[in-house]
């Protein structure tokens, strides 16, 4: 939070000038509608569902969004800060992290048992080996993609790294509610992600000076019959 | 009451068969009851075998194949990459994850390195020691040190683990050694209860460490049990009982480091048992559905079997009614048969027999008749001679003094009266006469004659009758017949009475009559048979024909005499004549008269014969006594000697003759034979004794038949007896004869 405001203090101060809005929205996750009991023709499913994965999709966290335009505002970067995922009781924390690209992440092991870091991603290879939290190491993500990296060891430790094209995206919070300040005023495609479910992308047209709110519900409803 | 029970030969039969059967059954039964027992309880044993060795077999290989797991486990390089790293806690926690990846029956999991140190240890019960653990577990993680995995069955803390060993080689070289602790529970104890079909019981140290016999009561039995078994070579499967259940046993150890874990295989033969019993029970209906039939079946041969028996014993019956009409069929060739065959022998001879019995009772019955009729005759006879005798005094009476009258000189009127006296006189002494010779025991004159000599003599007698009454005589006569000492007089008497007799019976017979007279030897009798043709003799007239006066003829033309007279002689020789008649049939007489040697002949006794009457007399003036209690035949003699000139004194009893005799002397004494009190004989006795000379001329007289024995005293002493009723003439003829020897 900390950081936050300080960025956003910075962003004021450089770009006061600027010609920005701001994006909020709520991002949640659907399961498939609860399903009625038909007195004729008993309980039925539509195929739709036939092979969708049945997990809880209230409790489903770490969403991200971003704006779906490569080159957008690369011109006043802001966001090289170094950041962190740090490894505490066999997990990576955070689960999910979006980055500009070109943003190093150092990766300090806070428990007393060795844990190793590495990913075998096409964006970014790497292998830190088994250290233990005497050692951090840094990796600087210069591709865009997903980049997902485990523990050799420890098999259920795994996170995502998220290498974006421009700096107008969020994680979204607890709530599944996210903020992106300092967009230019456009109209953009805004695109909603998590790991596991099918991403949704929707046009918005950010003003200058205005707020603009978008709500994403993903899930499996909204797939196409088959 | 026991007396009265008695059993049928079916039953003599039945009982003792189906005592047998019943006995050999049970016999067979218990047998084939020891063997079930023993092939169930082998079957049983075997299966517990088959068992053990399927227990141990999949204990063996549920080993192998956790050690080939955990083998997979130690060689994942994640699991080599952390082993290498020797750090504790993240072996921790490796091997905290690796144990909960690994199924529920792990239950510990410690990495050892060099000189058997427990680097990290992670469980899944607080109450699990892994200190414990990694001190039971040594054995095996020092073999996984020599780089091979080892598995080991341990107790820790009261349960059964199998702990195996693993070396986890990295680069070629032991980093440590990875051992699990995979309980023995209740899981795999069912599975290799489900493997084996038997309770499954662990042990260690003498406890029962896990078990799916579920009564826990029994436990200190199993125990006992094991500890019995367990130290023996050659292990017996025994007996227990949890509950209940039944079960055989076997005890065995597992091949452990520590040697205190054992195991009980319990097979239950509840099944067995049942099974078994089952098995019994068919064994014993079987048993008694075959005691039945073959009782049935033998029951049903024995019916067979005394079917001739029954019969036999109907026939028996039968038979004993006297009914010989009746036959067994021989129907087999066996004994029954060869009884049947026997029993009809015997009744043939039963029939044989008893008709000759019946011939025999017959001849009896013919001999008893005979018997009655001779007892008869004789009583008749005594009878008839006590008659005669009584008659002949008088008559002697009647004829002598007639006579005596004749001679006193009288009218001729007087004369023809006394004729018609003497006539009539005459005839009743024949009469008399014939029926003392019916009756009298005289011996007869005795000579050899031919029979068939004296039968040709009398049918010549009779051979004018014979033609006249057109009767023809068939001889048949024997030529070696011997001669036969007899009378021929009376014999000859004999056969023409019975000829006359025929040729009035046949006369009415139209064919002409027949007589057919035969002759033959019959041992040491010879038989005359005369059969004749005639009009028969009725049966109630056949018993009385030999009676005196019994007569069948018209009145007049026979006095009854003639059979008698015949009877009487044949008797007297010895001999018995019989008649046999059917009415209307004819009738046959048969003389039987012994063929006595002609060596045995017996002086003969003169018969005296009446002699011409001597006109000279003796010398006159001789003394005669008279001895005679008749007073009338005293005077009689008196009279008739007196007109002799004979000096005649009388004596009415014996005491006063000795007393004349003994005093006087006489040239002759007329004694009577029957005197009361002292007879004839006596009185000669005496006189003998008295006066020897005195007996020398010495006649008795009498009115009696004589006996044998008198008969030989007179043939002893040569005397003559004159038979009363004499004629004067007789007796004086006699008396001169006596007196001029």
């Amino acid at each position: 939070m900390k950081r936050l405001f300080f960025a956003t203090l910075c962003c004021l101060i450089f770009s006061g000038t600027l010609d920005a809005g701001t994006i909020r929205g709520r991002v949640r996750a659907e399961s498939r509608p609860e399903v009625k009991e038909d007195i004729e023709s008993g309980k039925y499913e539509s195929r739709k569902y036939k092979f969708i994965e049945r997990i809880n999709y209230d409790e489903l966290k770490d969403f991200v969004v971003y704006i779906d335009e490569p080159g957008l505002g690369l011109s006043h970067r802001q966001d090289n800060t170094l950041k962190v995922i740090i490894q505490k009781d066999g997990t990576f924390r955070p689960h999910v992290l979006p980055v500009l690209i070109g943003t190093t992440v150092e990766w300090p092991n806070n428990d007393d048992i060795y844990h190793n870091v590495f990913s075998m991603s096409e964006p970014k290879p790497f292998d830190l080996g088994i250290y233990k939290s005497k050692e951090t190491k840094r990796v600087t993500f210069d591709k865009p993609g997903r980049v997902d990296v485990f523990c050799s060891i420890h098999t259920k430790m795994n996170c995502i790294v998220l290498v974006l094209e421009n700096p107008f995206f969020a994680a979204t919070d607890k709530s599944g509610n996210f903020t992106i300040a300092n967009v230019p005023a456009g109209t953009y495609q805004i695109r909603a992600w998590h790991e596991r479910l099918p991403g949704q992308v929707k046009n918005i047209t950010v003003t200058e000076t205005g707020e603009s709110t978008v709500q994403f519900v993903l899930g499996v409803t909204g797939l196409p019959k088959y | 009451m026991l007396k009265d029970f008695h059993l049928s030969f079916q039953a003599k039969v039945i009982i003792p068969v189906v005592a047998l059967l019943v006995f050999f059954l049970a016999i067979i039964v218990w047998l084939v009851n020891g063997r079930i027992t023993d092939q169930f309880e082998g079957e049983t044993r075997q299966t517990l075998r088959t068992a053990e060795a399927v227990f141990r077999n999949s204990f063996e290989i549920r080993t192998r194949n956790l050690i080939l797991r955990y083998q997979s486990v130690a060689n994942e390089p994640r699991f080599k990459a952390v082993a290498l790293l020797s750090d504790p806690k993240t072996m921790i926690v490796q091997l905290n994850e690796l144990l909960h990846e690994i199924g529920q029956e792990a239950k510990a999991m410690i990495f050892t390195i060099e000189n058997n140190v427990m680097l990290a240890g992670a469980r899944r019960d607080a109450n699990l020691n892994l200190r414990e653990f990694h001190t039971g577990s040594s054995f095996a993680i020092s073999q996984a040190s020599q780089g091979k995995p080892a598995a080991d069955n341990i107790v820790v803390n009261g349960s059964l683990f199998t702990a195996i060993s693993v070396p986890v080689i990295v680069n070629d070289a032991l980093s440590g050694v990875l051992t699990i602790g995979e309980l023995i529970g209740p899981t795999a104890a069912q599975e290799l209860k489900l493997l084996t079909r038997a309770e499954i019981v662990f042990l260690a140290s003498h406890q029962v460490a896990l078990s799916t016999v579920k009564n826990p009561d029994s436990f200190p039995e199993l125990v006992r049990i094991y500890n019995r078994q367990s130290g023996q070579t050659n292990r017996k499967i025994e007996g227990v009982s949890a509950g209940e259940e039944h079960f055989l046993c076997l005890a065995g150890n597992f091949p452990v480091s520590s040697g205190r874990i054992g195991y009980l295989l319990l097979s239950s033969y509840e099944n067995a048992l049942q099974r078994k019993q089952e098995t019994q029970r068919t064994l014993m209906l079987i048993s008694l559905a075959g005691i039945l039939f073959s009782s049935l079946l033998i029951w049903v041969l024995i019916r067979k079997i005394t079917r001739p028996l029954r019969e036999l014993r109907d026939s028996a019956e039968a038979v004993g009614r006297g009914d010989f009409s009746r036959r067994v069929e021989v129907a087999s060739r066996d004994e029954c048969g060869e009884l049947a065959a026997v029993f009809n022998q015997m009744t043939e001879n039963l029939k044989t027999s008893q008709s000759e019995v019946q011939q025999a009772m017959q001849s009896l019955k013919d001999t008893q008749a005979q018997l009655i009729q001779t007892e008869k005759l004789s009583a008749m006879g005594k009878f008839v001679a006590g008659i005669a005798h009584e008659l002949n005094n008088p008559l002697t009476g009647v004829i002598g003094f007639s006579q005596m009258l004749q001679e006193s000189g009288i009218s001729e009127k007087q004369e023809n009266l006394l004729i018609r006296i003497v006539g009539s006189a005459e005839r009743c002494r024949k009469i008399v006469q014939s029926l003392l010779s019916f009756s009298r025991r005289y011996r007869p004159e005795r000579k050899p004659v031919d029979v068939n000599e004296l039968l040709e003599s009398a049918l010549e007698i009779l051979n004018h009758e014979l033609t006249t009454s057109n009767l023809q005589v068939l001889s048949n006569l024997s030529r070696d017949l011997p001669e036969i000492m007899m009378d021929p007089h009376q014999i000859r008497q004999v056969f023409l009475n019975i000829i006359s007799n025929t040729i009035q019976a046949t006369e009415e017979n139209q064919d002409g009559g027949k007589l057919q007279i035969s002759t033959q030897l019959m041992k040491d009798q010879v038989r005359i048979r005369f059969q004749d043709n005639g009009v028969g003799i009725s049966p109630e007239d056949l018993p009385n024909i030999f009676n005196p006066f019994f007569t069948t003829k018209p009145v007049g033309s026979g006095t009854g005499l003639g059979l008698s007279l015949a009877y009487g002689i044949v008797r007297e020789h010895g001999g018995s004549i019989t008649a046999e008649s059917e009415p209307g049939q004819g009738a046959t007489f048969t003389i039987e008269l012994p063929a006595v040697q002609i060596g045995k002949q017996t002086e003969d006794f003169p018969a005296p014969e009446p002699q011409e009457l001597s006109q000279t007399l003796p010398s006159a003036q001789k003394k005669i006594l008279v001895i005679d209690d008749e007073e009338s035949i005293l005077e009689l003699i008196r009279e008739a000697l007196a007109t002799r000139g004979f000096k005649v004194d009388t004596a009415g009893d014996g005491d006063s003759a000795l007393e004349l005799a003994g005093n006087n002397f006489y040239d002759l004494v007329v004694c009577d034979w029957k005197i009361p009190g002292k007879g004839g004989q006596k009185i000669y006795e005496q006189l003998r004794q008295i006066k020897p000379q005195a007996v020398e001329r010495f006649l008795f007289i009498t009115g009696d038949v004589l006996s044998q024995n008198a008969e030989q005293f007179l043939r002893n002493e040569a005397k003559i007896c004159l038979l009363k009723p004499f004629s004067v003439d007789e007796f004086r003829s006699t008396i001169e004869k006596m007196l001029t020897n």
